[in-house]
């Protein structure tokens, strides 16, 4: 404890390189399905080896075609990463390396359960050449964690993150959501307190979305479950919002904030329109305005490799107005929209008329060639795309 | 080939809407031979889709048919189908014309209704000779007996005249067609006179162009003759002359007293008006055929299309749909809202909804629809008269010395019970009482004088809902009178919105614009910025209500590298504020357009 997370000294990596790759690794184990979320993972484990060399040969078979790829951000997400062992994920981190360049300084995330870390794997991810961790922390409040089905406790999730520290990882993010079934603005700034009281560098504060498809989705179809009210959900987040930007994060998307410099930089390859390859069961691709994702059950995927074919189940090429459309929304995502850009890019302006509406009531600031999005713009940012793609743009 | 007149037989059904018009028709060309059974779909002659599903007649429609009689003789008969709507009355009156009788179909168990009586009257008046039938028979609610008394008090027949019969059970097809035979006299017309034949109705084959239908009342028409409409003076070569079975079937000629159709190589319905007589050019009759009084459009509308650049297509649209129907009246207009369309003019209300329908089924429009009005007709203070379809284009009421507006004669046939719940109704929209009059001991003719524009909104459900459907209902036009009128405007953050304008009374006008205005607020979705919607009369604000801004739309995770789904969503938001309109900053959806229709649902 007691680091800076501001101190340049541990600033993680240098800043990515647009024409390097993003590498994404799907692992699609959990102890426990959580029931608000619609990430395709499994409970059921014995075909952990199976899935452990079909990643392998995924890997191995998108080189053929692709080889010697440049890569400066390595990704493990899921489901839960850390539930595999470390040789396990030594195997899969091996054949990366073997078929891809990765640059020295990677910026290289394992997200992690803090119910399933211990001094044991966190040293081992060292070892492998990870330098940024993502807990699902969620909330500090046993009652919340309870309700959402998480497997750890608070206690478990301060300990996992001194841990962490220990280990000697020095970039650390964790997730926390608001807008959970009657909760109160109060534990939202608790959780707040808490979290950045053990100095992460980096903190993703999300809402709880009822995603079709998730036992939570059919709890609140059912009436079983009130999720919050716009107004509330939409104060929260201004509240979140005030409260970081106070904290001295920068609000860099919607629901993320950084210390400076820690930006999570494989997510904005994301956001940016970069390039990355996602293996493993769902996981989705970019590459040069061509879209791909993987089949969504592990099943599947294991059959496709078995027979040597990519498990790739649809692609799509994106027309340039798809491009453009992306453009507008991944930008306003990030809170701000190059102006400049849209006319040298897309030879498209906004409607004066509408930006002007825009500012006065107090959605967005303009600066330079930029519009900025305020506080109250983030809360209704998909309108404000929606309105921009559908009606008040310009060619010119 | 010559066929003797004696043996011809022209004849219509007439009845109210769902007596059996349609499935007596379908009997008699069964009964006939015209069809095999097998080929037989119910309403055969309705064969616009739109016409089955909702079981009426929108055109009219002519079929041939032959029947061997009990005299031995085999006789030719022309059965020429009419709407019952009082909307397409004009059909009925166009077809009355080219027949010498008219079986007129009454429901056992409904009696006579407004429309058979609005039907027996112009069938009277163009000198038909009526067969009455009583139909349905069969039914167990059938009141056969009460019903032969009202048909003896409304034709002046003798009860032994009335057939009776159910074209659903097959009872009593024969009697029908013997009467048709023997009762309906044959056509008179001279075969040596110059031609002169009737257009009852024309359709435009996308193939051949204009098909006439058309009654020859003297001469005859061959293959091949120079004909001449005299309307437009125009000479074409009969290309085709035919009758009408189930199909066209081509003949050498037509004579004196048949019925069929001819093909001229005629592009434009306009160069063949129904009601125009057709001669031949080498010999042209004297006189012109009695033709049918214009059809005046009675409510006008907007037609726009949901989004501008579609406006040329929508034009080609109308402009095919006008080929088949002629009472269809439009012209471009522009709305500082809704951008260019149409101003058009329909015979009424289930006219102008059967218009919309087919043009978003048939050809395929999202168009959106103004509220309907009537046509006004404004004196202003300089005493220049102006007739006004469209309310936005009302002068400022500083220059007008006063407004009239269109009244109907209304008629409402109802059981006896409902006369105050009808009354009252009527009463509600500004009526004027005439009189009542007993149909028999349970119903009644209630008659009354009715601003046409109050019929216009939602009246005949209101009506069948106070008399729990037992209510019919029929209007004519009357005439015009001065009322105490006001052009309530709706305007959204301050701008007046020209397609949301309507005419109302006065003492109705504050009623209506809360109305109105609370009903928007529920149809206009909320926005980035807050949205205020007034009612006015000129400069004086009545109403008001505001839309709140929009509290949050934000989609809080974008991880995994899922994109796509993102961005889908997006392009349907994206899809659904392209569908709506743009009202300054406003967006508007669709259905608020015609808003005003409804507004009494939430009484």
């Amino acid at each position: 404890m007691g680091q800076d997370r501001n101190n340049p000294q541990i600033k993680a990596t240098a800043e990515t390189n647009p024409s390097n790759l993003g590498l994404y690794i799907h692992i699609p184990f959990c102890e426990k399905k959580c029931f608000y979320c619609d990430f395709y993972s499994i409970e059921n484990h014995s075909q952990r080896d199976e899935f452990v060399a079909s990643l392998i040969k995924e890997v191995a078979l998108y080189s053929e075609s692709n080889p010697k790829q440049t890569v400066d951000t390595i990704f493990l997400g899921g489901g839960t990463p850390s539930l595999l062992s470390p040789s396990e994920l030594e195997k899969i981190i091996e054949a990366i390396g073997h078929h891809f360049i990765i640059v020295s300084d990677p910026e290289f995330t394992i997200e992690c359960n803090p119910g399933t870390v211990n001094t044991n794997n966190l040293s081992s991810y060292r070892t492998l050449g990870a330098n940024r961790l993502s807990f699902g922390v969620q909330s500090f409040f046993d009652d919340d964690l309870k309700f959402l089905s998480r497997i750890h406790n608070s206690h478990d999730a301060v300990a996992a993150i001194e841990e962490a520290r220990h280990a000697g990882f020095q970039n650390i993010n964790i997730d926390l959501m608001y807008a959970l079934p009657a909760q109160t603005t109060e534990r939202v700034l608790s959780n707040l307190e808490t979290g950045v009281a053990l100095n992460p560098n980096h903190i993703s504060a999300y809402a709880l979305i009822v995603e079709p498809g998730t036992p939570l989705f059919s709890a609140v179809s059912k009436g079983e479950l009130n999720p919050a009210e716009d107004n509330t959900e939409a104060a929260m987040y201004e509240t979140v919002m005030e409260f970081m930007k106070a904290k001295g994060y920068d609000h860099y998307e919607i629901s993320n904030y950084s210390a400076p410099g820690f930006q999570c930089k494989h997510n904005l390859k994301y956001w940016n329109g970069y390039n990355y390859i996602g293996f493993g069961p769902s996981a989705h691709s970019h590459m040069n305005n061509r879209r791909w994702w993987n089949v969504s059950s592990l099943n599947g995927y294991l059959s496709r490799l078995g027979n040597n074919v990519l498990p790739v189940s649809a692609e799509e090429v994106l027309s340039p107005s798809q491009v453009q459309d992306e453009f507008i929304f991944l930008s306003l995502r990030q809170g701000k929209l190059d102006l400049s850009v849209l006319i040298s890019r897309f030879g498209i302006a906004l409607e004066e008329d509408f930006v002007t509406g825009l500012k006065k009531s107090g959605y967005c600031t303009i600066a330079g060639n930029k519009l900025l999005l305020t506080t109250k713009g983030f809360t209704v940012c998909d309108e404000i795309a929606g309105e921009i793609l559908g009606v008040h743009s310009v060619s010119v | 080939m010559s066929l003797s007149p004696q043996l011809i037989r022209n004849f219509c059904i007439i009845a109210h809407i769902d007596h059996g018009k349609s499935t007596l028709a379908d009997r008699l060309l069964e009964r006939t031979g015209t069809i095999a059974q097998r080929q037989m779909v119910d309403q055969i002659l309705d064969d616009m889709p739109l016409e089955r599903e909702r079981g009426i007649t929108i055109k009219s429609h002519a079929i041939q048919m032959k029947y061997g009689a009990r005299d031995g003789n085999a006789y030719t008969l022309n059965l020429i189908d009419t709407p019952g709507h009082v909307d397409f009355s004009y059909e009925v009156s166009r077809s009355l014309a080219a027949c010498e009788g008219a079986i007129l179909v009454v429901d056992a168990s409904q009696g006579v209704e407004a429309q058979t009586i609005s039907n027996v009257y112009m069938a009277v008046d163009a000198g038909l000779e009526i067969v009455p039938v009583i139909n349905k028979i069969d039914l167990p609610s059938a009141m056969v007996e009460d019903v032969k008394k009202q048909l003896v008090d409304l034709i002046g027949c003798k009860e032994e005249d009335i057939l009776l019969a159910s074209a659903k059970a097959k009872i009593g097809i024969d009697e029908v067609l013997e009467a048709v035979v023997n009762r309906i006299p044959p056509p008179a017309g001279n075969v040596d006179a110059p031609t002169r034949a009737l257009i009852f109705d024309a359709k435009y084959d996308s193939y051949r162009g204009v098909v006439t239908y058309i009654r020859i009342v003297d001469g005859v028409l061959k293959t091949n003759d120079k004909v001449s409409f005299h309307k437009t003076g125009k000479v074409f070569l009969a290309e085709e002359v035919g009758v009408l079975e189930i199909n066209r079937v081509p003949t050498k000629e037509l004579e004196a007293g048949n019925v069929g159709y001819l093909i001229a190589g005629v592009k434009e319905l306009t160069d063949a008006r129904v009601g125009d007589t057709v001669m031949n050019a080498d010999n042209e009759a004297h006189d012109p055929l009695p033709g049918y009084r214009e059809v005046k459009p009675m409510v006008f509308s907007g037609l726009y299309p949901a989004q501008s650049e579609h406006f040329e297509e929508l034009r080609d649209a109308l402009a095919k749909f006008k080929l088949n129907d002629a009472a269809l009246l439009y012209e471009p207009e522009t709305s500082t809202a809704l951008g260019f369309g149409f101003r058009c003019g329909f015979l009424g209300l289930l006219h102008m909804e059967i218009v919309q329908e087919r043009l978003e089924r048939e050809f395929n429009q999202t168009i959106i629809t103004t509220v309907p009005n009537v046509e006004y007709k404004v004196v202003r203070t300089n005493k220049e008269v102006l007739l006004v379809d469209n309310p936005a284009a009302m002068p400022s009421p500083a220059e007008i010395d006063h407004i009239e507006e269109p009244y109907v004669t209304a008629q409402i046939i109802c059981p006896s019970e409902f006369i105050g719940n009808v009354m009252k109704l009527c009463m509600d929209r500004r009526g004027v009482y005439k009189n009542t009059t007993y149909i028999d001991t349970k119903r009644a003719d209630i008659r009354f004088e009715l601003p046409l524009a109050e019929i216009v909104f939602d009246f005949f459900d209101k009506l069948k809902s106070l008399t729990r459907g037992y209510a019919s209902f029929d209007y004519e036009y009357l005439d015009t009178r001065e009322s105490d009128l006001v052009k309530l405007d709706i305007l959204l953050n301050g701008e007046v919105v020209d397609a949301l304008s309507s005419v109302v009374h006065r003492e109705k006008s504050y009623d209506w614009g809360r109305k109105l205005s609370s009903k928007l607020r529920k149809l206009i979705p909320k926005q980035l910025f807050e949205v205020v919607i007034q009612a006015a009369i000129g400069s004086k604000i009545i109403a008001r209500e505001s839309i709140s801004p929009i509290r949050k739309n934000v989609i809080a995770k974008c991880y995994g590298g899922d994109i796509t789904r993102k961005r889908k969503l997006l392009e349907k938001q994206k899809e659904g504020k392209k569908r709506m309109k743009q009202i300054g900053r406003v967006e508007v959806p669709q259905e608020a357009f015609l808003a005003v229709l409804s507004l009494n649902e939430e009484e």
